[in-house]
């Protein structure tokens, strides 16, 4: 493997200003890793070659003329199948929207464009981010890097494997209830969930409209921060996107001393496997060693956290999906003479068993007789959810819990069991329903399997800043992050 | 025993903004198929809408005029259903808290019906029937329209008087300027419920759901002839379905719709791509300041401050188009009088000829205003300005140039070509003559007209009356 | 909370999916299985916390109501199943 393509996204964008190397030269060398690299691990559902030089020749150009529009100019990037590409096939893992093509980019597109990045294409994902190991794809799963018998996590699962098995050096992610910050923990990469609302979701295909967002996926936390300091802006087609304060890369100090650090005990109760339990806590002791304040508190409604995000997102994806009823684009049913049976043999042949079960799950939630006890009972725990977080955010800055309950699972191992597989979401969910910025990191090994271990910081509303800062020091005093496995080495 | 009717309405109003509600697509009625339409108002994967200040407004402006309490945040929820014409298999609309509650409008008979509330929604899209090929086509362009739905309790006893609400909420939204009011172009949509019950009993019957009134001559009739259907099957000792039923008006009947369509559950929740709003006293005093004047404060104007007749007036204030067109006039310096008398005459008399609606009504006030202004100067006479109007109407004539084009000016006649006539027609005319020194006035308005036609219309009538006069004295 | 098999079928009819009949057992399973677990959500006193919802917004915040361009009907029925004379095409509905 070509050694540049093992430096971050910051040190390659540094590399095309110096002149080390061209735009063109290094998207060549990310699509011959992909070549290679990618018909194991499938982690790419379509790479456009022709569009991607185009722009990195336009990015050379700039760079040459000393127009650099960002720190990643020139840098490629992957991004998720679920986020508009105009005109780039967007089928969000599913066969519901295979071929479609939106005529439109989305927001987050719009943006890495402007900066001068390079598209390489669409990364594979869990059908519309349901799922928690990219397996429920439409095309196929997604093998991790470090082990190709085992799932990537999910469901930007694509772009995590791409990532960690240097095909790309950054890729967007969507994280509804831990879709970015799960799948990076599994593949030894870094993911950042920003704050609901900072990151416009205009052009992201909707999963759970109240819980999505929009972020990267990267080797680091200064990549993390380049890449969210391009992102973060108010958009005015997305009523619900406030921006935020940018400027993140340049708060990177390399310090995390004197940060108050809160660890709940009820993350690190039954359920949790040893080998992370140990590696998680180690990295408590490790920002404990560079002058944080580490300490346990009790988070008593962090078990219902779960239960309340699978009403509210089901409920909220089952009218989000809807709109795929074979009248306006994606997949048509051949033969029914009547719109009913069109629309019920289109979706029901469009959707996998998960989306199906999902939809079932949320109309179900939604529907007469049943609203209160369900939908809007997970309304109020949403609130208290976020309440006492908020609460404990006033005596810590940031609050340090594991990724995932174990490493990655094995292929095949999770599909059979839908509650288990939600119910592995435990850690993650929390920061969606209180719409808080939480990043994913690795902090080790287990030391069994051998398997990459993540765990994750959140922190208050907009507080990137901070929330990178603490573990970018964290890569700076260790290699965790840069550690590679199986196919990644 | 004797029934009573329980009904009441739903009425749909299409707010007049330029833009739709939750996209900047145009509302501009007609067009190609799906040319107005993006990704928001065609349901694309990933696109959000936006809300659209102007339909909050006229919404307010109308819960206020209505007497309404304006929710001091409002929200949207999302309607789920499954339709072609429905391109994200939901509507965007208000459930929890809608923009308005309470309020009424009391009826010409002076009963007060209460409004429920005035929710916002967006319009859904246009199915054509292909008849050759047997398929439906689906147009998106009026898909995101802003609608209100204004909703009122079951107040009504007749569908006479819900035809009269009908018509005083169409004038009323007129003259708010909120919608263009045109029914034909399905601006103004009614559903109506109806029950019956035993005259006396308090209790509310089943109800049945009538949808597809597009007129209100349409709704009265619906209303009649579906409380006599549930009359019959009760006396018949039958049940009342509820049901929803589509109305033909060719028919005069109404008809069962799919059960499919009646066993709905629209799952509503909060619609999650759109905060609330907040509508604050500040925002609320704003919309109290930009109120136009209201018909009943327009009558008490026009009698006091124009001395116009209450007949007069009354027809005026059907339509804001002609308010509009009356003020524009006066404010240009015309007369009330003549301003009221040219609007009611010749104005609605062309476009009557038109087949027209007065809020189709298109002309330029300032070409009119000079047209008039040149017979107050007694430069043209009536029936000259009458032609000159009609041009100004109909092609958007220059009334100077177009009365020199067709000589319709008065000339200076010559005093000695003035007596000659004069007396030419006393002579001619003995017998008026006699009758008007016997003391009938009304005659000289014959003897002006015999002149006049003498002259051949060219001389001005204060002339004429003048040598007339001196003549007769003699 | 258990899902029989009538209310399995009005789920579908509602969301338009024609699930297999082999497939309705399965499905009737774990739906049960899943809302059982959610009964824990009852543990937890909710009585005088509101329902979450969005941060509320000023009317000067909304948009100002000028049209913008509309899109371009060809591209947008590119991806059409099937359109006919500029509109989507379907079976037909008007009865
Ligand atoms: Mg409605
Ligand atoms: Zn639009």
């Amino acid at each position: 493997m070509e050694e540049i393509l093992c430096r971050s996204a910051l040190e390659q964008g540094e590399a095309l200003r110096r002149g080390e190397i061209t735009a063109p030269e290094l998207l060549r060398a990310h699509l011959k890793r992909i070549r290679e690299a990618d018909p194991e691990i499938h982690a790419f559902t379509l790479v456009d070659e022709a569009g991607a030089l185009a722009q990195a020749e336009a990015a050379q150009r700039a760079i040459e003329r000393g127009e650099a529009s960002s720190p990643l100019c020139g840098v490629p990037v992957a991004i998720k199948d679920n986020i508009c590409v105009r005109g780039m096939e967007t089928a969000c893992g599913s066969r519901m929207l295979e071929g479609y093509r939106p005529p439109y980019d989305a927001a987050a597109v719009e943006r890495l464009r402007a900066a001068g990045l390079v598209l390489l294409g669409h990364t594979n994902m869990d059908e519309f981010a349901m799922g928690s190991t990219t397996e429920t794809a439409a095309g196929g799963p997604t093998r991790n890097p470090w082990d190709a018998a085992r799932a990537p996590g999910g469901s930007s699962g694509g772009s995590a494997a791409a990532v960690s098995a240097r095909m790309a050096p950054l890729a967007l992610g969507s994280d509804t209830g831990g879709s970015i910050r799960q799948p990076a923990a599994f593949c030894g990469v870094t993911g950042l969930k920003p704050t609901y609302g900072a990151v416009s979701r205009w052009g992201l295909v909707a999963y759970a409209s109240s819980l999505d967002q929009i972020g990267p996926i990267a080797r680091t936390a200064a990549d993390c921060a380049a890449a969210f300091d391009l992102l973060c802006a108010r958009d005015a087609r997305d009523a619900t996107s406030r921006g935020g304060t940018g400027g993140t890369l340049a708060g990177l100090t390399g310090s995390a001393a004197g940060l108050r650090i809160g660890i709940p005990d009820e993350s690190f109760a039954e359920g949790l496997d040893e080998g992370v339990r140990a590696r998680v806590l180690g990295a408590a002791e490790i920002f404990q060693g560079l002058g944080a304040q580490v300490e346990r508190f009790s988070l008593p409604v962090a078990p219902y956290a779960v239960p309340a995000y699978y009403i509210l997102a089901c409920a909220e994806a089952s009218s989000n999906l809807s709109r795929y009823d074979g009248v306006k684009y994606g997949h048509r049913a051949e033969g029914p003479e009547d719109i009913v049976a069109l629309m019920r043999q289109s979706r029901m042949e469009g959707f996998g068993p998960e989306a199906r079960r999902r939809i079932l799950l949320g109309t179900f939630v939604l529907s007469q007789g049943y609203y209160e006890a369900y939908y809007l009972k997970a309304l109020r725990v949403r609130s208290r959810i976020r309440q006492e977080l908020e609460r404990a955010l006033t005596r810590f800055d940031l609050i340090l819990l594991p990724a995932a309950p174990s490493v990655a699972p094995r292929l095949g191992e999770s599909l059979s069991d839908p509650l288990q597989m939600y119910l592995s979401d435990v850690y993650t969910v929390t920061a969606n329903l209180a719409g808080l910025p939480c990043a994913s990191f690795p902090c080790g090994e287990e030391e069994q399997t051998g398997l990459p271990v993540g765990a994750q910081l959140l922190a208050r509303r907009d507080e990137e800043g901070l929330l990178l800062r603490a573990v970018d020091a964290f890569q700076r005093h260790t290699d965790y992050h840069l550690h590679r496995g199986g196919m990644a080495r | 025993m004797n029934y009573e009717i329980v009904c009441g309405l739903e009425v749909h109003v299409e707010m007049n903004t330029k833009s739709k509600i939750f996209c900047a697509c145009s509302t501009a009625f007609g067009g190609e198929p799906n040319t107005h339409v993006c990704p928001v108002c065609s349901g694309q994967p990933g696109a959000l809408p936006t809300l659209n200040r102007a339909a909050v407004e006229k919404a307010a402006r109308t819960g206020l005029a209505l007497g309404c309490d304006i929710a001091p945040v409002t929200r949207f929820d999302r309607k789920n259903y499954f339709y072609p014409d429905l391109p994200k298999a939901y509507q965007i609309s208000q459930l929890y808290a809608p923009i308005c509650r309470g309020g009424g409008l009391a009826l010409e008979s002076g009963r007060f019906i209460r409004l429920h509330e005035i929710h916002m929604e967006e319009d859904a899209g246009k199915l054509v029937h292909d008849p050759f090929t047997e398929t439906t086509l689906c147009d998106y362009n009026r898909c995101g329209v802003p609608l209100m739905e204004i909703v009122t309790e079951p107040d009504f006893r007749s569908g006479e008087e819900a035809a009269d609400f009908l018509e005083r909420l169409r004038t009323l939204l007129d003259f708010l300027g909120v919608s263009d009011c045109k029914m034909q172009e399905g601006s103004i949509r009614a559903d109506v419920n109806v029950s019956v019950r035993p005259v006396g009993s308090e209790a509310l019957g089943v109800r049945t759901e009538m949808k597809n009134l597009n007129s209100i001559k349409a709704v009265a009739r619906a209303v009649r002839a579906e409380a006599e259907r549930q009359i019959e099957l009760l006396r018949e000792g039958r049940a009342v379905r509820q049901e929803t039923r589509r109305w033909d008006d060719n028919k005069g009947a109404s008809f069962a719709m799919r059960s499919k369509e009646n066993a709905q559950d629209y799952r509503y929740f909060p619609e999650p791509d759109l905060p609330p709003v907040v509508l604050d006293e500040a925002f609320l005093s704003q919309v109290r300041r930009s109120m136009p004047e209201l018909p009943e404060q327009k009558r008490a104007r026009y009698l006091a401050e124009y001395g116009l007749t209450e007949r007069d007036a009354a027809i005026l204030l059907r339509s804001a188009r002609l308010c509009r067109l009356l003020e524009g006039l006066i404010g240009r310096g015309i007369p009330a009088r003549e301003a009221a008398n040219w609007t009611l005459g010749e104005v609605l008399r062309l476009l009557g000829e038109d087949g027209l609606e007065p809020a189709d009504l298109e002309i330029d006030e300032e070409k009119l205003a000079r047209a008039l202004r040149l017979l107050a100067a007694g430069r043209i006479g009536r029936p000259a300005a009458r032609r000159a109007v009609e041009a100004v109407y109909r092609e958007g004539a220059d009334p100077e140039l177009f009365c020199r084009e067709h000589g319709l000016f008065l000339e200076k006649v010559g005093e000695g070509d003035l007596s000659a006539a004069v007396a030419k027609v006393l002579a001619e005319n003995a017998d008026a003559v006699e009758k008007y020194r016997a003391g009938s006035d009304k005659v000289f308005g014959f003897l002006v007209g015999r002149c006049m036609a003498a002259l051949r219309g060219k001389a001005d009538p204060a002339s004429v009356n003048r040598a007339l006069r001196e003549a007769l004295k003699r | 909370m258990k899902i029989d098999s009538a209310m399995l079928e009005h789920l579908c009819e509602l969301a338009r999916l024609d699930l297999p009949q082999e497939e309705r057992g399965e499905v009737l399973e774990q739906l049960g299985k899943i809302l059982d677990y959610m009964e824990i959500l009852n543990r937890l006193d909710t009585e005088r916390v509101e329902p979450y919802d969005l941060a509320a917004e000023a009317v000067e915040g909304l948009r100002a109501d000028v049209p913008g361009p509309s899109m371009d009907r060809a591209a947008l029925l590119e991806n059409a199943p099937r359109a006919q004379d500029g509109a989507y095409q379907v079976p037909r509905t008007v009865e």
